[in-house]
């Protein structure tokens, strides 16, 4: 490994090295310049930490089957909701 | 990018409850906010989908009877938290209740009490891990209106989707580079939002 730090990189590389998305010579190039240059590494800290929010998103998307879900609980409880609500319209007092 | 000041928080989605003579449109909000959220817990805790759903329909009829009463302090505790515990009271109360008509049941029933699965403490960390991938979802559907629709594109095929990188930006005529912008540019604008509806909560 040189001692020189060589010019940074675009900071869409280094995204695509948070990403894992950069051939092995171009990940190692980057690399090794994020350990010398502390301006690329918080860059590419903050990088990692959004890709775990990107992951998370990800993994929590709603699929068809959770609308569907939202959808059937939509139509099992409002009907209930809705004649209690019309109960409040009589009765000042929330309590039911 | 626009500011937050126009966001709502999950507090002031949840104050128009309070009055219960309200349209349904906000309990509409409210059930697509938190059924996810109490169908997965009650599914966690051992029941099916239909008991699942018959737990979100009695949390929402408890909502209805608790929001009008509910004073909301921050000094005492966060919404969310107050959700989590009457989820929990709800899931527990239907397993004592079946517990009671079936010996079986009345045996997981005594070991997930004696094993504090109905207490908020031993649930808060999935709870709150799955309210914050719900925050990051609402951060997103918030920021759909803000960013342009290529943009939301890009963002939602990668991400979401999970499309190469090569295809989503050979749709739109960008290089690799820009593609991968778009997205962390999106990111941290979601982080964003996510901060302030967490702060606000």
């Amino acid at each position: 490994m040189s001692s020189r730090i060589t010019a940074c990189p675009a900071e869409e590389s280094l995204y695509m090295l948070a990403d894992g998305a950069l051939d092995e010579r171009e990940s190692q190039r980057v690399r090794e310049h994020v350990t010398k240059c502390s301006n690329c590494r918080r860059v590419f800290c903050e990088a990692e930490s959004l890709q775990g929010i990107s992951r998370t998103l990800g993994a929590a998307k709603l699929v068809d089957r959770d609308h569907e879900r939202i959808k059937r609980c939509e139509e099992r409880t409002l009907p209930k909701l809705r004649a209690s609500l019309s109960d409040f319209g009589d009765e000042s007092d929330a309590a039911i | 990018m626009q500011s937050t000041g126009t966001m709502t928080t999950d507090w002031q989605r949840i104050k128009p409850l309070q009055d219960p003579t309200r349209d349904e449109g906000a309990w509409r909000a409210f059930i697509a906010r938190y059924s996810p959220l109490v169908y997965r817990l009650a599914k966690k805790k051992g029941l099916d989908r239909d008991e699942a759903e018959t737990i979100f329909q009695e949390f929402c009829m408890q909502m209805l009877r608790k929001l009008p009463k509910f004073e909301y302090d921050r000094s005492k505790g966060r919404f969310r938290d107050w959700v989590l515990t009457v989820s929990l009271n709800l899931i527990r109360h239907y397993w004592r209740t079946k517990a009671a008509e079936d010996k079986r049941r009345r045996r997981i029933f005594e070991q997930m009490q004696s094993a504090g699965e109905f207490e908020p403490t031993g649930a808060a960390e999935w709870w709150h891990a799955a309210e914050n991938a719900r925050r990051l979802q609402l951060a997103l559907e918030a920021l759909r209106g803000e960013i342009s629709e290529r943009d939301f594109d890009i963002f939602e095929r990668l991400t979401m989707r999970e499309e190469p990188v090569a295809a989503v930006a050979d749709s739109h005529g960008l290089s690799a580079n820009a593609v991968y912008g778009v997205k962390f540019r999106v990111l941290r604008r979601v982080r964003e939002i996510a901060a302030d509806i967490l702060e606000q909560e």
